[in-house]
């Protein structure tokens, strides 16, 4: 099971309008652990990233080529339904987004999106999400305060939590902690790292220290084409690119 | 930064604070501006909340012996006519003259006068009854405007077995009077015998209408009206009613339709005729009664409106019949006075005096019939039967009396804006909503500008199309049209259903583009499958003829030009307000939430319903009152479109009159300071403060509503 395939990558090619973003990417991500992608802004990560949910969809003039597999199913085929494809996929933003509703509605509202779960469901479908991103300790006395009144960190882990309620498979993160002050940083991390012991994570990283502290396998893009991939271990230290020896030893970036 | 010399700071300093002043003075211009506006307004609307004034003048001296008294038109004089049977026109300055009545045997016992103040009807001491027109001859000597009163003999006749004379009545060629006799009433008339009218007791107070052919005739017990037709002149009843107090004193209000009546109990009745309960009959009605106290000593109409003079022994006031209202007192009426009346225009009284006095009042009354009563209740007018609200504020005769009530201005407004929102609201936040979440935003590009060039076309422009082009057709499409209205939503509702049938690979496929056309079709489709159908239903359902059968069946008329038109019309000019602040509400709410939405699987219209539309709902709201202010204030298509008609009716068949059109129809016909004038400025200063409050609950509620919706993450 540790070697299950979830994504695969065959020759990704994302076009907005006519500029490709990305480049022929090949890239298998494994169905255990956590997969970090790194590399200077406007290497393609994010766009490869959305890509896993078909978050791009609604950019106009979006353009994919190759293939995006979800065990073993084309994504971007034109049977395959986007709205299953993102409850399968969540994905948890730069920038924590949380509804300008209350904590529980909040992380219920997943779960109401698909069906009309009862008060006692819904109770324990949230308790566990918020228990699985560390977040019920802090908030179970107060379910029905706005999530506004949240700081900046715990808001973060209510969007994890929110992702989670509607048990996806995987979890897409894109920069989650770059908004963040280091404690914070460090309690989404742990998170992360829980959390890949049970799901597919993909987490884009802009912070070099991000990735060898929560990734078990890391790729490094390249404007729009993958340099490297394998064990984070070994792209940090003993990189088989020069171009990713550059980057990780913070020669550019 | 080495540009940043001393002097080159200086000027950028001196530069800002230039501008700082300018844009200062610009705001506080336009904030003064409004000011103004406002205080102009409500400075000339302030005269109609005041009951007027009347203020002593300067008193004249009558001859001994006075019998009555009228005014000239400048009031520059009085004219009494003393026992001895001569005019006596007493200049306020001193200078008098003297007409003398010649034939007229001295001394007179009795003279009235007729309600125009032109018959002056006298006994003279051999009992003979004269009758005499007499004019005040305005002329001009060295450049001083003369007074002259002159008097011209009409008719005589025995007076011998007559009583009291009562009443003067007709015009100069066919004169009429009227005296008491044992029995009743006689008529003395030129070109006839006399003819007694018996009523069983003396009349005690008659009044002739202005053409002499009406008469009314109050006894101790009853009042009735008589018609004088014919050469025969033969009296005929019209209707009659018995009274509750002897009369006391009795006038005929300007308009000849209400007859006053005031008794010993100080009340003053108001009769009106009116049909009969059986189609042809007429019966008299008591349409108002004013009460006061002491008895009603006598009775004086107002020569310009239905405005009275009620004199009781302590005093004398003035009341209004239209508008209900009594009590402006004349201050230190005489106690003795013989007998009081009118200027010719209204703008005093005078009361003459045993002691030969005539004291003078200047009256400014300027708005009697404008009071909150008349404006915003319902008023019983003269010839109706019931209170009702009547906009009608000119007519033809000079008698006729301004109806100007506001509620169905009001209510025409309300009306209008309301069909023109059930209208545009829907289609405009509708679009907004497709515009702005789930079209590609190639369409957005196109079709947002497009809808705001809506707002560019002048109104006179759409009411012009709506009045001369969609009215007609609405009239004969009517049917069809109403059915559209239903079927439409009903039609794409259902194309959307089948849709969701479909197989799962033709839904995928659909980019935007098809899903909009694929609405466009849907639309066309149910469009013409309710024109195929139309003429059809017509024929089923309404008998071939909607507009006959809605008579028919619910008694409602179809007017051309009505409220459906007007909702067309009106809601065309405001779905560009409504659809672009809608637009950029929608456009407001953060794209992050509309992402993390659809990450967590929902489809576009449940990211949509449940984030979207809940986050620009304050916007959304702000944009429906926005219309609904641009609505209410709009003048030129309503103005084209309604009809103008000033019903007061919520049908949407009906024509109506909205305050924006009154003001632009009628201002220009309104004399300055006229009642007329200022209800219309009142009227102005409502729809400012209508939409003033619309715009500012708007405002209020959608910050309340995005302070309820939280700080939204950005």
């Amino acid at each position: 099971m540790n070697d299950a395939v979830r994504f695969r990558l065959e020759a990704l090619t994302c076009r907005y309008g006519p500029a490709a973003a990305v480049h022929g990417v090949t890239l298998d991500i494994p169905a255990q652990g956590v997969t970090a992608f790194i590399g200077p802004s406007g290497c393609g990560k994010s766009t490869i990233l959305r890509c896993l949910n078909r978050m791009n969809d609604v950019i106009e003039g979006f353009s994919v080529g190759g293939r995006v597999l979800l065990d073993g199913e084309d994504v971007y085929a034109p049977g395959f339904d986007p709205v299953e494809l993102r409850r399968r996929v969540g994905m948890v933003f730069q920038r924590s987004n949380p509804f300008p509703s209350s904590i529980l509605d909040n992380v219920a509202y997943g779960l109401r999106l698909h069906r009309r779960p009862t008060r006692a469901e819904l109770e324990l479908a949230v308790e566990e999400a918020l228990r699985a991103a560390a977040l019920w300790d802090e908030v179970k006395d107060r379910l029905d305060a706005s999530a506004s009144s949240l700081s900046g960190g715990q808001q973060q882990r209510l969007c994890i939590a929110r992702a989670l309620a509607v048990r996806p498979e995987v979890l897409l993160f894109d920069e989650p902690a770059s908004a963040l002050d280091p404690i914070s940083t460090a309690r989404v991390e742990e998170l992360v790292t829980e959390l890949g012991k049970r799901l597919t994570i993909v987490i884009v990283t802009h912070n070099l220290q991000q990735a060898p502290r929560v990734a078990d396998r890391t790729a490094f893009f390249l404007l729009g084409k993958l340099v490297e991939y394998g064990p984070t271990v070994q792209v940090f230290t003993t990189p088989a690119e020069e171009q990713t020896e550059a980057y990780v030893s913070g020669r550019f970036g | 930064m080495g540009n940043f010399t001393p002097s080159r700071l200086r000027r950028v300093r001196l530069v800002d604070r230039l501008v700082a002043g300018g844009i200062t003075a610009g705001g506080s211009l336009v904030l003064l501006a409004v000011a103004f506006l406002m205080v102009f307004l409500f400075a000339q609307t302030l005269p109609l909340l005041g009951g007027g004034t009347a203020r002593p003048q300067s008193s004249a001296t009558a001859p001994d012996a006075p019998l009555l008294a009228f005014e000239d038109d400048f009031r520059e004089g009085v004219i009494v006519l003393g026992a001895d049977g001569v005019l006596h026109s007493a200049r306020l300055d001193g200078a008098g003259r003297t007409v003398p009545l010649e034939g007229a045997r001295p001394p007179l016992r009795e003279a009235v006068l007729d309600a125009a103040g032109r018959l002056l009807a006298i006994r003279d001491a051999a009992d003979e009854v004269q009758v005499w027109a007499v004019r005040v001859k305005v002329g001009w000597e060295s450049g001083e405007r003369r007074l002259e009163p002159t008097a011209r003999p009409l008719l005589r006749r025995v007076g011998a077995g007559l009583g009291r004379l009562l009443a003067a009545g007709g015009d100069v060629d066919a004169p009429v009077v009227v005296a008491a006799t044992a029995s009743g009433a006689a008529v003395l008339r030129g070109s006839a015998d006399a003819v007694e009218i018996r009523l069983g007791t003396p009349a005690a107070v008659a009044a002739i209408s202005r053409d002499g052919r009406e008469l009314w005739l109050g006894a101790a017990r009853d009042l009735s009206v008589f018609r004088l037709d014919g050469e025969a002149f033969s009296p005929a009843l019209v209707a009659a009613v018995p009274l509750r107090r002897p009369p006391t004193a009795g006038a005929l209000l300007l308009g000849d339709t209400t007859m006053l009546l005031g008794d010993a109990g100080g009340e003053v009745t108001a009769w009106q005729v009116v049909a009969g309960a059986v189609a042809g009959t007429r019966m008299l009605d008591a349409a108002a009664v004013f009460t006061g106290n002491g008895p009603v000593v006598a009775l004086a109409p107002s020569p310009r409106d239905k405005t009275f003079l009620v004199r009781r022994p302590g005093g004398a006031e003035l009341a209004h019949l239209t508008s209900r209202r009594v009590g402006l007192e004349l201050p230190s009426f005489p106690a003795d006075a013989v007998q009081a009346g009118f200027s010719p225009r209204r703008d005093g009284v005078f009361a003459l005096t045993a002691a030969r006095v005539v004291h003078r009042w200047r009256l400014e009354v300027p708005h009697p019939e404008a009071t909150a009563g008349t404006l915003f209740l319902p008023v019983r007018y003269e010839g109706f039967t019931e209170p009702e609200f009547v906009w009608q504020s000119t007519g033809g005769s000079g008698s006729f009396e301004p109806k100007l009530s506001l509620v169905p201005l009001v209510v025409g407004t309300f009306k209008g804006a309301l069909y023109a929102l059930l209208f545009s609201a829907p289609c405009a936040l509708a679009a907004a909503l497709y515009l702005s979440q789930f079209a590609p935003s190639r369409l957005r590009t196109v079709a947002k500008p497009a809808i705001e060039l809506m707002a560019a076309l002048p109104s006179v422009v759409v009411g012009f199309l709506a009045a001369l082009l969609l009215a007609p057709v609405l009239e004969r499409h009517v049917v069809g049209v109403l059915t559209a209205f239903v079927v439409l939503p009903l039609g794409v509702i259902a194309a959307a259903a089948a849709w969701e049938q479909a197989p799962l690979a033709w839904r995928r496929r659909l980019r935007p583009r098809g899903e909009l056309l694929l609405v466009v079709g849907a639309l066309a489709a149910t469009l013409a499958t309710v024109a195929a159908v139309a003429p059809t239903v017509e024929r089923v359902l309404f008998a071939g003829d909607f507009s006959a059968w809605l008579l028919a069946s619910a008694g409602v008329t179809y007017d051309q030009r009505n409220a459906v038109v007007v909702g067309f019309a009106l809601g065309f000019a405001v779905i560009p307000i409504i659809f672009t602040l809608a637009e950029d509400a929608f456009s407001n709410v953060p794209p992050s939430l509309v992402s993390a939405s659809l990450a967590l699987g929902a489809t576009r219209w449940q990211a949509a319903r449940t984030v979207a539309i809940p986050a620009a709902s304050p916007g959304l709201f702000a944009a429906v009152m926005t219309g609904l202010g641009r609505a209410v204030g709009e003048t030129m298509i309503v103005l084209m479109a309604t009809g103008n008609t000033p019903i007061l009716s919520l049908s949407p068949f009906d024509g109506m009159r909205t305050m924006a059109a009154s003001i632009a129809v009628e201002l220009p016909e309104a004399a300055f300071g006229d009642t007329l004038y200022r209800v219309l400025i009142l009227t102005a200063l409502m729809l400012f403060a209508m939409t003033f409050v619309i715009n500012t609950a708007a405002v209020l509620i959608s910050t309340r509503l995005r302070k309820r919706f939280g700080r939204l993450a950005a």
